[in-house]
């Protein structure tokens, strides 16, 4: 499947799979599952660059998620086979750079090996709850969040439009490209001298697009002053429960190392 | 503007920055209630046509009055939402996340208060049998039903005049079938274009003939579309039941839409 075509499925999966589920995630309020998720986040880059193994109990937040999430587990490791070539280009350097020797578990090697790792792990967890809450939640519901937790209508706005905008763009695109290819005969890619004509032309294309939506926008009496009112939301105490827990986890987690505390244990129930 | 009319053209012209003109000194009244199908060939200004009805384009020259604007020009942010227009491929106007939220842009931006979009959209979602889409993803949905949504976008504004371009173009024949009972059973007046002279033949008592941005002719649609010549001349054939049997030459006489359509027939006059 071409690669365009590739990722058109996969975003217009991310809604799909989030579609009229129901699992106690969705139930909670948008806004209380997006909280928790900031503070996984500001948790998870609030940490040193050296530490990696006092990151590793936060894998439970995305592990929780992915069980109410659709999202198979093959299907997330091809999401994110996509993102870490990324975080390696980022942090591969580091190990050159850091070349000052540290040991752990009895083994020297240079720091930037940590802060490398370290950048890895805290990319995939990342990656994989933002993946895991978009389609659990669906966009519709992040949308929703946002405007619970006061982000500007305009703001929110810009966001949904600029999804459905790269969405058009890639749509147009594969058009674009699958005409071209009908006709290329044999040859196989894109000619040099023809990417000008072709991302022209999708210019256009979209510019075009864009300008009927913006006028089917105003038709709908679409004006930016004009408020759009937070969407409806009581929280209950479940949704209270959820922010509580978690925040008190994150806390925990991110002011005594977990994982040492538990090595430190186990040496000494098993002395040997 | 006489009595009755709700939209009015007066001597209109337009043309798209650089380029000739689409519509040319055009002048036009609706009234009435039911369907008014404006038909020509590609480029005849159709689609401009109801653009500029809708106040999205403003024309270079004349004016297009509206009843409810206090017979001001009409101007889609003094009067939101009271001409609803239906564009011509429903990608253009759906674009939020889910199909209620997207019905549900048009009430707010009326300034309605939260219980009353709801029952806006869930009017609209039922009027239109597409509750069940309420939260899926618009882009994902089929043609047919995206065309139902947008639709619904419209519905859910109220409008006192529903401009439709092309609304059963690529459409299955069920899907047909089942936009144009659903356009019949609508309340507002509907200016409806189309290429597809068999549904218009179906949903619209009056017809306007354009040709080259100028109006050919009006009248009642059984009196235009049993004109080959007249329809000829606007680069279009009569309805395939009414060109009969290639084989036998036998003509079908189906009965006509506006005879089945009972009163408040709309009206059009130039």
């Amino acid at each position: 499947m071409p690669i365009l075509q590739q990722c058109l499925t996969w975003l217009r999966d991310f809604d799909h799979l989030a579609d009229s589920r129901s699992t106690p995630l969705n139930r909670r309020q948008p806004a209380a599952v997006f909280l928790v998720a900031i503070a996984f986040l500001v948790t998870l880059m609030s940490f040193s660059r050296y530490q990696v193994a006092a990151l590793l109990p936060l894998a439970i937040y995305p592990a929780l998620l992915w069980g109410f999430s659709p999202l198979s587990l093959a299907r997330l490791a091809s999401f994110l086979l996509l993102v870490e070539p990324i975080i390696i280009c980022l942090g591969i350097l580091h190990p050159w750079l850091d070349t000052r020797p540290v040991t752990v578990a009895g083994f020297v090697f240079a720091q930037g090996w940590l802060v490398f790792l370290s950048l890895l792990v805290r990319g995939t967890l990342a990656t994989s709850s933002v993946l895991l809450l978009t389609t659990t939640l669906g966009l519709d519901g992040l949308w929703r969040g946002l405007r619970q937790l006061r982000v500007p209508a305009w703001l929110v706005l810009q966001m949904a439009l600029t999804y459905r905008y790269i969405l058009v763009l890639l749509e147009e695109t594969e058009r674009i490209l699958t005409a071209y290819r009908l006709r290329s005969g044999r040859r196989t890619g894109v000619r040099l001298g023809d990417w000008g004509s072709l991302a022209g032309g999708l210019f256009l294309r979209t510019y075009d697009r864009a300008g009927r939506v913006h006028q089917a926008m105003l038709l709908r009496g679409f004006a930016t002053h004009n408020p759009s009112p937070v969407p409806p939301g009581t929280w209950v105490a479940q949704d209270y429960l959820y922010v509580l827990l978690w925040f008190a986890f994150f806390a925990l987690v991110r002011t005594h190392d977990l994982p040492s505390w538990l090595g430190q244990s186990l040496e000494r129930i098993f002395p040997w | 503007m006489v009595n009755g009319v709700l939209l009015e053209a007066r001597g209109v012209s337009f043309a798209y920055p650089g380029g000739p003109k689409v519509i040319d000194n055009l002048s036009l009244s609706l009234s009435g209630r039911q369907s008014i199908g404006v038909v020509g060939a590609n480029g005849a200004g159709k689609s401009t046509l109801l653009l500029l009805l809708a106040g999205a384009l403003k024309p270079n020259s004349g004016e297009i009055v509206f009843a409810e604007a206090g017979r001001a020009p009409v101007n889609p942010a003094t009067t939101p939402g009271r001409i609803g227009l239906a564009f011509q491929n429903p990608d253009d106007q759906l674009f939020l996340p889910s199909v209620s939220e997207d019905v549900a842009f048009g009430p707010r931006n009326q300034g309605l208060a939260a219980t009353e979009v709801q029952e806006r959209v869930t009017t609209a979602l039922e009027e239109t049998g597409i509750g069940h889409l309420a939260r899926r993803p618009p882009f994902q949905l089929s043609g047919g039903e995206k065309r139902t949504a947008a639709l619904a976008s419209i519905l859910s504004l109220q409008p006192a005049v529903l401009l439709l371009d092309e609304p059963t173009a690529s459409l299955d024949p069920l899907a047909r079938r089942r936009a144009m009972r659903l356009l019949a059973s609508l309340e507002p007046l509907k200016i409806i274009t189309s290429h597809d002279l068999d549904m218009i033949w179906d949903t619209c008592q009056q017809v306007v003939v354009l040709k080259q941005g100028r109006i050919l002719t009006t009248g009642a649609t059984q009196d235009i579309f049993t004109q080959p010549e007249l329809l000829g001349e606007a680069g279009l054939e009569p309805p395939l039941r009414l060109q009969g049997c290639p084989r036998c030459g036998v003509a079908y006489s189906p009965p006509f839409a506006a005879d089945l359509a009972g009163e408040g027939v709309a009206a059009v006059s130039v």
